[in-house]
């Protein structure tokens, strides 16, 4: 007889979060909120995701990365922030890297902003506040 | 009114003149019906829209631990309301009748609530005229003066017109706003400015009397005359306490010429004792002749080609206009047309304020209705697929409608010309003087301001008057 | 303030407060203009706002609510405004005036914002723009939320 145990659950799925090999994808989120920071870490490490390092402006965002490079996978970037705005950042890391993954998290949500993160290499655009669903779905897209 | 009849039967005045004046009363139009009663004696009334209905009612079912004035509650066709005594309630005598004897009931309902109030007797049903109710007065009534609603007389008997959302406040869902709106400029403040109305009636009573008998003293005609002048200001005085309690308008040497020579016309429209403002319809009645042509509205071809004669020469790349004061719109859109044909070459660019959320919102999308869409203004206007006339694209670009308040701090740029027609007369002195200083200011020097027609700056501030007909305009001196 | 603007922040502010809160009930109160030097309740978060305009969003709350509200955003108990605390009303200022720069610029009128800055104290009072002594006005938008109240006051200015 077959029991509850066969059959495979939706709840069994790999989490998203970690690669077929095992290993964690490693995320570096710049934001200068410690609230989106927080937020985005709990939403990704429930999904398995690894936040290596985050950092408060873009300056910071781009040393990092250059420091942190390969071990990073994606970048989760903020626009509006002091010293280096995440527009400027993401240019700086794609000249540094071209095939860095970076995704844009902001609360802005104009249209010329999107059309010039994309074209600059973005992999894609999430619109705050975070929905938790949406974020998981953008960053796993942006992964493959 | 009350205190000239009470002067008047103690001057005998003959039977005669009292018909004469109840058949006038009697031409008047009946736009208040209530129905009447007695208490202890005295006449009172309810208006007829809070009366569900009358009953004659013998017991009613004891409620333990209320108030003594609430009788009880009683079955009412299926209904349980509750029964209370005015008597009671009012703290006044109580005639003393058997456990059989039907009671007089009124029915009433404020808002949600129905009860039944127990009265000695009911009368009929008065009609009057909503203007002839006055506020109450702190001698006519033994009962607490914030339950009556006014007083009135009809058919030579004086009522008291109870206010009975006012007596059963804390149990009425909500009051009926509009009472309370009448009941606001009756305040006990204003008790005291109606009573000092009245006292300053007494005198003009007895001088109407002086003079019937021939004036053979001068210096009695002197004191007289000094007497009249006094009274007349006292009168001018309580307009204008009126004028701003009911229409937030100041008199103050901005519109005072205006104010006065008013009053002089009003007097004689109104007969001697009756000059004092009771309503808000007396106020409109009164500020008839203030307003300039076309203030608030579309303007006239008339008014178009004056403003259109009366714009002085500019060659400047952009033309910037103050429009304070400008409501839902209509004449802001009229003057921005006028200004593109005026000056065709130039940017203009209208800064469009008022403090009224709802119309300053709404003035951008504003369209124009059919019968003024064919008159001057055509060439400015474009049809909208749904068969409404809007403004074209270039004159809604020229205007920035905001909502601000002229009083605060004003973000403007140097202004060429400033149209604030019937503005400043709304605004208090404080406010009057606070804005005319800023059209010092922001004007240019070779700028132009327009103001309303009965409206007149004062010399001191430094503006010269170039009125082209009814148009008052001023510029810097 | 221009008509058009109006619209927007009255609007983002209520959605999007009532969306971080998990969906509580937001009730709006009546719009005003003030024009005196801005007394603030407690906690004041402000976002610069340049571009076509210039001029600034208060965010404006008591203590009190800025804690129940962080705590809420952040799905715990705050016992202290910390650090933490600080950053999530901050966000929360930016996430409303951020959505209603977007919202002003689908209608044609370019906008920008600068990161938000949070005061915190007594008796504080936000001067007016440009450090003038002159007051400068502001459009209040009162949202009473079942947290506190919180004052959405926006001050703007064409650029002439």
């Amino acid at each position: 007889m077959k029991t509850k145990q066969d059959f495979p659950t939706i709840n069994e799925r790999p989490p998203e979060g970690v690669k077929t090999d095992g290993t964690k994808f490693r995320v570096l989120v710049v934001d200068d909120s410690m609230f989106v920071a927080k937020q985005l870490g709990q939403i990704l490490s429930s999904e398995g995701y690894e936040i290596v390092a985050t950092a408060a402006d873009g300056k910071e965002g781009v040393d990092k990365y250059k420091e942190l490079c390969p071990n990073v996978d994606l970048v989760t970037m903020d626009i509006t922030m002091p010293r280096m705005d995440g527009i400027t950042a993401l240019e700086q890391i794609m000249a540094f890297d071209k095939n860095a993954r970076v995704v844009m998290v902001s609360a802005l949500g104009k249209e010329e902003l999107v059309k010039k993160s994309l074209l600059l290499g973005a992999k894609n655009y999430i619109i705050k506040p975070l929905d938790r669903k949406k974020v998981l779905e953008r960053i796993s897209a942006s992964l493959k | 009114m009350e205190a000239e009849n009470m002067i008047a039967e103690s001057q005998q005045v003959t039977a005669t003149e009292e018909d004469s004046q109840y058949k006038k009363d009697s031409i008047t139009v009946i736009d208040f019906k209530m129905v009447t009663f007695s208490l202890s004696g005295k006449d009172y009334a309810i208006d007829i829209m809070n009366v569900k209905e009358i009953a004659k009612a013998g017991r009613f079912t004891y409620v333990p631990n209320t108030l003594p004035f609430v009788l009880g509650v009683y079955n009412l066709r299926g209904d349980i309301i509750p029964i209370l005594d005015l008597r009671l309630f009012f703290n006044i005598t109580v005639p003393e009748h058997t456990d059989n004897k039907l009671e007089n009931l009124l029915i009433l309902s404020v808002g949600e609530q129905t009860f039944g109030v127990v009265v000695d007797k009911i009368d009929k049903v008065v009609g009057v005229q909503k203007s002839k109710i006055q506020p109450p007065h702190p001698l006519f009534g033994d009962i607490n003066i914030k339950y009556i609603y006014g007083v009135v007389e009809a058919y030579k008997r004086l009522y008291i017109l109870l206010d009975i959302a006012k007596i059963f406040n804390s149990r009425v869902a909500g009051e009926d706003k509009n009472r309370k709106l009448v009941k606001q400029v009756f305040t006990q403040d204003s008790i005291s400015s109606a009573v000092a109305q009245i006292a300053a009636k007494l005198p003009e009573q007895a001088r109407g009397s002086e003079s019937d008998a021939a004036v053979v003293n001068p210096q009695a005609a002197q004191k007289n005359a000094a007497a009249v002048n006094k009274a007349s200001e006292q009168e001018l005085k309580f307009i204008a306490e009126s004028l701003k309690n009911y229409r937030k308008f100041s008199v103050t040497p901005l519109n005072e010429e205006w104010a006065r020579s008013r009053f002089a016309s009003w007097k004689e429209e109104r007969g001697g004792g009756n000059t004092q403002l009771q309503n808000e319809n007396d106020a409109d009645l009164y500020l008839k002749t203030f307003w300039s042509s076309c203030s608030g509205t579309w303007w006239t071809k008339e008014l178009a080609d004056a403003v259109f004669k009366l714009l002085p020469d500019n060659t400047a790349k952009q033309i910037t206009v103050w429009n304070p004061g400008c409501g839902k719109g209509p004449e802001t859109y009229s003057l921005a047309c006028i200004m593109q044909r005026r000056y065709p070459g130039s940017k203009i660019r209208i800064y469009a304020q008022d403090t009224d959320l709802l119309s300053v919102s709404n003035a951008p999308l504003l369209s124009v209705p059919q019968d003024i869409a064919g008159g001057w203004l055509s060439s400015y206007l474009s049809k909208k697929a749904n068969g409404e006339y809007t403004f074209t694209q270039e004159i809604k670009d020229s205007i920035m409608f905001e909502y601000h308040d002229c009083m605060n701090t004003n973000a403007l740029p140097v202004i060429d010309l400033i149209f604030a027609r019937d503005l400043l007369s709304l605004l208090d002195e404080k406010g009057q003087n606070a804005v005319i200083g800023d059209f010092g200011e922001k004007m240019k020097g070779n700028g132009t301001v327009i103001i309303g027609e009965n409206e007149k700056l004062p010399s001191s501030v430094g503006f010269v008057e170039n009125a082209v007909g009814t148009l008052r305009a001023y510029s810097k001196k | 303030m221009r008509v058009e603007y109006i619209n927007p922040f009255v609007e983002t502010s209520y959605r999007v407060l009532k969306e971080v809160l998990g969906g509580t009930d937001v009730k709006r109160g009546d719009l005003y203009l003030k024009s005196t030097a801005m007394p603030v309740m407690g906690v004041a978060a402000l976002v610069g706002l340049a571009g076509d305009v210039e001029g600034r969003v208060l965010f404006d709350m008591t203590m009190d609510t800025a804690l129940n509200i962080a705590s809420r955003m952040n799905g715990e108990k705050l016992p202290e405004f910390d650090d933490l605390a600080k950053a999530t009303i901050s966000e929360l200022a930016n996430l409303i005036t951020a959505q209603a720069v977007t919202k002003l610029h689908e209608l044609g009128f370019k906008f920008d914002l600068t990161p938000p800055a949070l005061f915190v104290g007594q008796k504080m009072e936000i001067a007016a723009l440009g450090g003038t002594s002159e007051n400068v006005e502001a459009l209040i938008v009162p949202l009473i939320t079942e947290y506190g109240k919180i004052e959405v006051n926006v001050a703007i200015r064409e650029r002439t």
